[in-house]
């Protein structure tokens, strides 16, 4: 495959390297804002499982770009290292420890947050069970810590996978949030399992304390007839990006003077970097038994 | 309601259960099989639709624990002996959350489960009420495994792989005094996939997304406590990493300890997502072995059964693979030296009858037979001319020699010695080949300068006996033939140059040749089809299959098909158990490949293609017979570890996912066969049987991924299927499959008619193949941007040979080609481009007067109606009206008509919503007129299928893994209680088979990450007879 395929097939990853994002995925929250103006009065922002960044990009662009007033805040947290942004307080924390939080609300100076958002997704198994309970589990703690720094009213938006055991999840934010979409980016490719979930209006329980020491877990089907009945949450479905918006799905040609870019921000310190550096130097085990059929051939040639 | 007839998706858990059964997790079913009948016994939806990851077997309740999830069930193994062995679900429970592991421990009295948030309950059995005690371990954050230790609840031990890539091991017990965590093992640079603990060496073994598997061993500075003592044995222990083994390309899923006995020092088995098992040394961390187990997928699980010697292995293909012994072991190759040094083996035979196994020949013209009693090699035969530079052919029995000199000697292996028969005396030419015609009692030579004569084999005491016939290759470098077939008076012959050439007995010279068919270094032989008559397969060095049809008056050979393997270099074709076998190379490795398994039965190290060798198997051992460096060697395995190595029904699809899948109905008689084209580039056309899939046949035309599919029975032709497949890369393809035969001999042939590539064409502006009609990719330049998304033909009318074909494509234009199957000419006819937008989708049907309408829709929801009947090249079309029907993408469409000009279309799209609308159509006023519309929102996510079946009712399918029926009134749908859980994910769509029996409506195909059938009946009842929820978001 060429240097540029990928260009080819997919006009985000294209757009993303020429516009300077960190990733494609910036397309899909500028898309979702079209809808659901999630940036209006925004004055604290968070940034949840922020790397590579784009996300926090995003953020900065929308809420620096709109007044020049220095008192807006933008905190992004990620266990992963993540290349300093300008204007993005970068916390590497956990999203699962209290301590997070607190240090979340100390940089707004006490205040909370008006925007939570969260693009964090596992490395995929294969396995979709796995990977979407792993998803769920993701955005749960995403939420928990949301509910110590968001306000009330406030928003939250956060990757989920649209897959078997999906509208459980939703009955579990519907208790946070009145307002549950599903929200569907252009950006976002049509047979993709990737959606979003805009929560609007965060309005806890009355008498709701933020509790970090227990997981929240995700709400399950009370018996068999749920899990095959009817009753269950179907969330209201929205596509976001307007109709001249690029579609992730097309090919689009490149201008005869197309020149490729190499992307913006590689992954930093992946898992597999050291696996994959031993196999470019060919120093991954090899069978001993190749090692003995060699030796024996050598004794026979000596013979 | 709808029933689950087939299914083949990713197998994920294994369990062996004494003495010779083994339960398997596929989907939600527990499959119980017999290693020893090699029978699948039962099979048991326990958890509809909910996948099983983990079968952990207890002996002493002879119960087995069975989750997945956050379901467990405990299901009982019933052995009365005399009876086959049965499994009973005693019960099944919902947890709170994902579980890790699960274990019975004080003599099954207490049942034991780790959750993902590092939570361990511990269950009382005996108690009526459902007494549970909850320890949390210290650390809450998630795991991705973790492994129960401990028989005793006083010794609970958890070894947990969390999420952040560190080991914990815990003591876990109610009381806060004795919970104690005993060690954090960091070292990994990523998730923990698996954990687990040798006892005997005391090693704890993980393996993880840094693609290592790692082991840790447990030291003690002072005296060594008990194995069954864990807390001090952990507790007191110091636990060093002890190596880090890189040895796979890709994430290592997990890993699992042989032993032959207990005092093997033992091997670990790790699995990868790069389709390889390795095999490493416990104690030295060498890497032993490593073998491709699942081709293109995940190994997900294995098991390795001590008793029986056997590693059982799953991929994500869907099959359950048996290694024993032979497969994991280089088996060594023995080396049987010449009683005197001075002699030099040139050619070596094994016989299938006969006193000598094995005959050899030297460099001075002596012929050794090998004695199997006395183990050693005796002269039999010697004569200076069957020295250097003779040749031979041999069938097991008769063994042919030709000599430099034009001398053929004739040898039977007989029950006491080697026989001479007959020598023969030809031209003082070199014999450059010799090939036996055994089925005629004759022999082929080929002398110099190309010329061949054809003799009979027993001629030879005449001193100058007569040529039955004599035949000419056309010239070239090396002139002579590889292999010969003779059918009658017909000869097929494949020589050194890759040609492939019929000839007559009657004609000298050929009456038809495919120069360089097989490439330009060969082609190795040619075996007839013992199922289908006048059909033969070719083999060649350039590592392709070749098939081909004599045609009824044999004076023409067809090539219908020529398909790649992945092996470097096909030797020769040998039918076993009337599967096409293929002996080949594969750089330095000779390799049994097993045609239908897709995978290597046995491998040698031999050093590669260049030398004397010869095969055979026989009803108890296989063997391998080879020269190396001057000497010889043997390598010989019982046919059993060779053979039969997959369980029944579990020889595993596509190793990715599919995008398309179709039946094929066959004979009217069910089942039907199922045509699938996926991610990993073919197509397999599979047979449905023992609740699973069964590959017939492999087709690998594609470049890219298939992901549309459109089949057309042929109304001339009953049984020959026009197949349109279409994919990533731009590349349309067009076959015909031909079924024939009954029951279990289904026989497939497929012909390739012709590709075609977008903006490709030939890279040599002259071709001198003119037999080769299309398909021959490596000369076209492939347009990559663009991807078919779906296709759809439909016949011309002029009698089965012309055919129209609609493509979606991705860069936003509906193609369509011309197809003619008499001239096979494919050509791209027309592009409209509309959608301006991916598009999704293209059906085309029939109206009541004949005029065919094309339905088209694309990513941004819109649904496009064309009056297709006639089309004329440079005439530009526009659709008949067009409706803005989803938010997004359509993904699926169904269409009925109600009436004269009004049509019923069902679409499912990518925005959750399941339509129903009415619409009308006027071809001769170019009409679309809207007349009714009804939303659903059933499902909680896309919804990638639908279907319109007969008496009102209809069907859904989404990615939420919910198959749904409903009753439609007009536009309405009415909710039946019949949802049923696919046990496949990532649903594609579906496809149906209308039955005609009384009880059963029809079949239902639903692909996706693998395949399921379903059959729906009548029997369910509108117990609910309410609307389903149906909120609108452009409403609220």
């Amino acid at each position: 495959m060429g240097k540029t395929s990928k260009d080819k097939r997919d006009v985000y990853y294209r757009l993303a390297k020429e516009e300077g994002w960190r990733a494609r995925s910036a397309f899909k929250l500028l898309q979702i804002d079209d809808e659901f103006h999630i940036f209006e009065g925004v004055k604290n922002a968070v940034d949840l499982c922020a790397a590579p960044g784009s996300w926090s990009q995003v953020l900065t662009r929308k809420l620096h770009n709109k007044d020049e007033n220095s008192s807006t805040k933008i905190v992004a947290v990620d266990l992963q290292a993540m290349a300093p942004l300008p204007g993005v307080i970068q916390i590497q924390g956990d999203i699962t420890q209290l301590s997070t939080a607190e240090k979340i609300i100390q940089h707004f100076e006490g205040e909370k947050a008006d925007l939570v958002v969260c693009d964090g997704a596992p490395d995929v198994t294969g396995l979709h069970d796995i990977d979407e309970y792993v998803q769920a589990q993701l955005l749960l703690a995403a939420l928990n810590i949301t509910t110590h720094v968001l306000k009330d009213g406030g928003i939250f938006v956060a990757k989920i996978f649209r897959g078997r055991d999906i509208t459980l999840l939703y009955s579990q934010l519907r208790i946070f949030f009145p307002k549950v979409t599903v929200a569907k980016p252009m950006s976002s490719r049509n047979s993709s399992i990737e959606a979003f979930v805009v929560c609007q209006n965060y309005s806890p329980p009355s008498g709701y304390i933020p509790n970090m020491s227990n997981p929240l877990l995700d709400h399950q089907y009370c018996d068999w007839n749920e899990w095959e009945g009817p009753n269950r949450v179907i969330v209201p479905f929205l596509a976001c990006g307007d109709l001249s918006a690029y579609d992730s799905d097309m090919s689009y040609p490149l201008d005869a003077g197309y020149k490729f870019r190499p992307p913006t921000q590689t992954p930093i310190n992946p898992p597999y970097q050291e696996a994959v550096c031993i196999r470019k130097q060919d120093q991954l085990a090899k069978p001993e038994a190749d090692q003995i059929t060699k030796l024996e051939s050598l004794e026979l040639s000596d013979e | 309601m709808a029933k689950k007839l087939y299914l083949q998706t990713h197998v994920t858990a294994l369990c062996t259960v004494e003495p010779h059964f083994l339960l398997e997790g596929c989907g939600g079913f527990i499959n119980l099989y017999d290693f020893d009948s090699n029978e699948l016994l039962e099979s048991l939806d326990i958890f509809r639709g909910s996948r099983i990851h983990g079968i952990q077997y207890s002996p002493q309740n002879r119960t087995a624990i069975v989750f997945g999830g956050k379901l467990l069930a405990l299901v009982a193994f019933n052995d009365s002996g005399t009876a086959l062995p049965r499994l009973e679900l005693l019960q099944k429970s919902n947890e709170t959350d994902w579980i890790r592991d699960a274990k019975f421990v004080n003599n099954g009295d207490y049942l034991i489960k780790l959750t993902s948030h590092n939570k361990v309950f511990i269950q009382k059995r005996t108690s009526s009420e459902a007494e549970v005690i909850e320890v949390q371990g210290d650390e809450q954050c998630i795991l991705y495994c973790g492994k129960i230790l401990g028989e005793d609840l006083s010794q609970l031990t958890i070894l947990a792989g969390t999420v952040f890539g560190s080991i914990l091991v815990w003591a876990a017990s109610p009381s806060q005094q004795d919970k104690c965590l005993f060690h954090r093992l960091t070292g990994h640079n990523g998730v923990i996939f698996s954990i687990n603990y040798d006892e005997i060496s005391r090693t704890i073994i993980s393996t993880s997304d840094d693609r290592t598997v790692r082991t840790w061993s447990l030291r003690h500075e002072d005296e060594e406590p008990n194995n069954s003592n864990l807390w001090s044995l952990f507790g007191r222990a110091k636990i060093d990493s002890k190596y880090e083994l890189y040895g796979h390309e890709a994430r290592v899923w997990n890993c699992v300890i042989i032993r032959q006995n207990q005092c093997d020092s033992g091997l670990i088995a790790s699995l990868g997502e790069d389709s390889r098992i390795c095999l490493w040394d416990l104690m030295s961390g060498k890497l032993v072995s490593k073998f491709d187990a699942h081709p293109g997928t995940s190994v997900w699980a294995a098991v390795w059964d001590s008793r029986l010697q056997l590693l059982v292995t799953a991929g994500g293909e869907g099959s359950t693979r048996i290694w024993n012994a032979n497969h994991l072991q280089e088996t060594s190759c023995r080396q049987l030296k010449l009683p005197e040094d001075s002699q030099v083996p040139r050619l070596v035979i094994v016989t299938s009858t006969g006193y000598y196994r094995y005959l050899v020949s030297s460099q001075l013209g002596i012929i050794y037979g090998w004695n199997g009693h006395t183990q050693s090699w005796v002269s039999l035969f010697q004569d200076d001319r069957l020295g250097n530079g003779s040749v031979l052919d041999s069938d097991g029995r008769t063994i042919i020699f030709g000599t430099p000199t034009g001398a053929v000697f004739v040898f039977i292996s007989g029950p006491s010695s080697l026989e001479l028969q007959a020598t023969h005396q030809l031209e003082k030419s070199k014999i450059y080949s010799v090939h036996l015609v055994a089925s005629q009692q004759q022999f082929m030579a080929c002398l110099d300068n190309g010329r061949m004569v054809l003799m009979n084999l027993l001629d030879g005491s005449s001193r100058e006996s007569q040529p039955r016939a004599q035949f000419i290759l056309p010239e070239g470098k090396q002139r002579w033939p590889s292999c010969v077939l003779a059918t009658q008076n017909r000869f097929m012959m494949g020589d050194r140059e890759g040609s492939f050439h019929l000839y007559s007995t009657e004609k000298e010279t050929p009456l038809q040749s495919f120069p360089h068919i097989h490439g330009k270094n060969g082609l190795t032989d040619v075996q007839s089809d013992p199922l289908g008559q006048l059909l033969y397969y070719t083999g060649g060095r350039d590592g392709r299959i070749g098939l081909w049809r004599l045609t009824d008056d044999k004076n023409q050979l067809e090539l219908l098909s020529l398909t790649n393997t992945s092996l470097g270099w096909i030797a020769r074709l040998r039918w076993i158990d009337q599967q096409l076998t293929y002996l080949a190379f594969q750089s330095d490795r000779f390799v049994v490949w097993s045609n239908q398994q897709q995978r290597s039965l046995m491998q040698v190290p031999c050093g590669g293609g260049h030398r004397s060798w010869d095969f055979d198997v026989t009803s108890s051992d296989v063997t391998f017979l080879f020269i190396k460096d001057k000497h010889i060697y043997e390598n010989r395995r019982q046919l059993s570890g060779v053979f039969n190595s997959s369980l029944p029904g579990r020889c595993g699809g596509h190793s990715k996912s599919i995008c398309r899948g179709r039946f094929v109905g066959f004979h009217n008689e069910w089942p039907p066969l199922v045509l699938t084209g996926s991610e990993d580039t073919t197509m397999r056309l599979s047979r449905l049987e023992k609740r699973s899939a069964q590959s017939l046949s492999i087709i690998t035309k594609h470049v890219s991924s298939v992901r549309a599919l459109a089949v057309k029975e042929l109304r001339s032709r009953s049984g020959t299927w026009l197949c349109v497949s279409a994919g990533g890369r731009a590349q349309l393809s067009v076959g015909l499959l031909t079924l024939s035969g009954q029951g279990d001999q289904v026989h497939v042939i497929h012909r390739d008619v012709r590709s075609h590539f977008l903006r490709g064409w030939l890279r040599r502006a002259t071709t001198n193949k003119p037999w080769i009609q299309g398909g021959d990719h490596l000369s076209l330049i492939p347009d990559p941007e663009t991807r078919y998304m779906d296709v759809d033909v439909v016949d011309r009318g002029c009698g089965d040979s012309n055919f129209h074909i609609f493509a979606a494509c991705s860069d936003s234009f509906i193609r369509i080609f011309d197809l003619s199957l008499e001239s096979c000419k494919l050509d791209l006819f027309h592009e409209v481009n509309f959608h301006n937008c991916c598009v999704l989708l293209v059906k085309v049907i029939a109206d009541p007067d004949g005029n065919s309408i094309l339905f088209s829709a694309g990513t941004d929801g819109r649904l496009a109606v064309w009056n297709v009947t006639i089309l004329e090249e440079d005439k530009a079309i526009d659709p008949l009206g067009s409706l803005l029907i989803h938010q997004s993408g359509i993904n699926s469409l169904d269409c009925q008509w109600t009436d004269l000009d009004r049509m019923l279309i069902l679409t499912g799209g990518d925005d959750n919503a399941l339509i129903c609308t009415q619409i009308e159509i006027s071809c001769e006023r170019s009409l679309l007129t809207l007349i009714d519309q009804q939303k659903q929102f059933p499902h909680a996510a896309q919804i990638s299928g639908v279907a319109l079946l007969a008496n009102n009712l209809c069907l859904s399918v989404s990615l939420d893994q919910r198959l749904i029926l409903w009753k439609r009134e007009d536009t309405r749908l009415k909710w039946l209680s019949a949802v049923c859980c696919c046990d496949i994910s990532d649903i594609q769509g579906l496809d149906v088979s209308v039955d005609d029996s009384k009880t059963s409506l029809a079949k239902i195909l639903v692909y996706g990450q693998g395949i399921q059938v379903f059959e729906v009946d009548n029997s369910f009842n509108i117990t609910h007879n309410l609307d389903y929820s149906s909120v609108d978001p452009l409403s609220d």
